[in-house]
């Protein structure tokens, strides 16, 4: 889906137009909305991990606290795509 | 048991080194994607097109791609062989699990040609 959006966007001016009145219904607004919000969760979990990876953050305690920061934070995150997008 | 002949590189060391390397390289990617629409609101065609025609966006592009198949083959392998075992499925299970990580990989395959040929077309 998305990839077809790039394609008809890059494809002619017209393409692009097309793609760009499509975007402005609330109904894909909400689906690219839901699309980034897993992105934003998987980056943000994803980061985590890597720090984990660095051995930080890896106790029971610290986990817990990684844990909910990354809530917290793609929860923001979402948030704000949201703000961005409508 | 689950016998370990569909990972990504046959090594689980490799496996982990390039997972971390294309969680990196998408990262960027999906960043500076977002970033550069956020900054441009209003942007139009010729913006658009212009900046997946210089050389240096085709390569990080196709490089994020690529990263995204790996990565996409790595994440849903180790998805596959945690849960559809024959602990949830039973003696199925392996004829499942091929047959699950075949639709994935097939599909994969289909989105990085396409991209491929996305990229190259303009």
């Amino acid at each position: 889906m998305l990839l077809y959006g790039l394609d008809k966007s890059l494809a002619s001016e017209q393409g692009f137009a097309e793609v760009k009145e499509c975007l402005t219904s609330p109904l894909a607004k909400f689906v690219v909305w839901v699309l980034l919000s897993g992105l934003m969760y998987h980056l943000t979990a994803g980061i985590r991990h890597l720090i984990m990876d660095l051995d930080i953050g890896v106790t029971l305690e610290s986990g817990k606290l990684g844990a909910n920061l990354v809530f917290i934070i793609s929860a923001i995150l979402i948030v704000l795509m949201g703000v961005w997008i409508w | 048991m689950v016998t370990n002949v569909t990972n990504f590189s046959r090594s689980g060391l490799y496996d982990w080194m390039a997972q971390r390397v294309s969680a990196v390289v998408l990262a960027v990617y999906s960043l500076f994607l977002l970033g550069y629409v956020i900054a441009n609101p209003g942007m139009g065609y010729a913006e658009w097109h212009g900046l997946f025609t210089q050389s240096w966006m085709r390569i990080f592009s196709m490089l994020s791609l690529v990263a995204l198949s790996a990565h996409a083959w790595i994440g849903l392998w180790a998805v596959t062989t945690d849960y559809l075992t024959p602990m949830t499925l039973g003696k199925w299970a392996t004829g499942v699990r091929f047959l699950v990580q075949a639709l994935c990989g097939i599909i994969m395959f289909v989105l990085f040609v396409w991209g491929v040929q996305i990229l190259w077309g303009i």
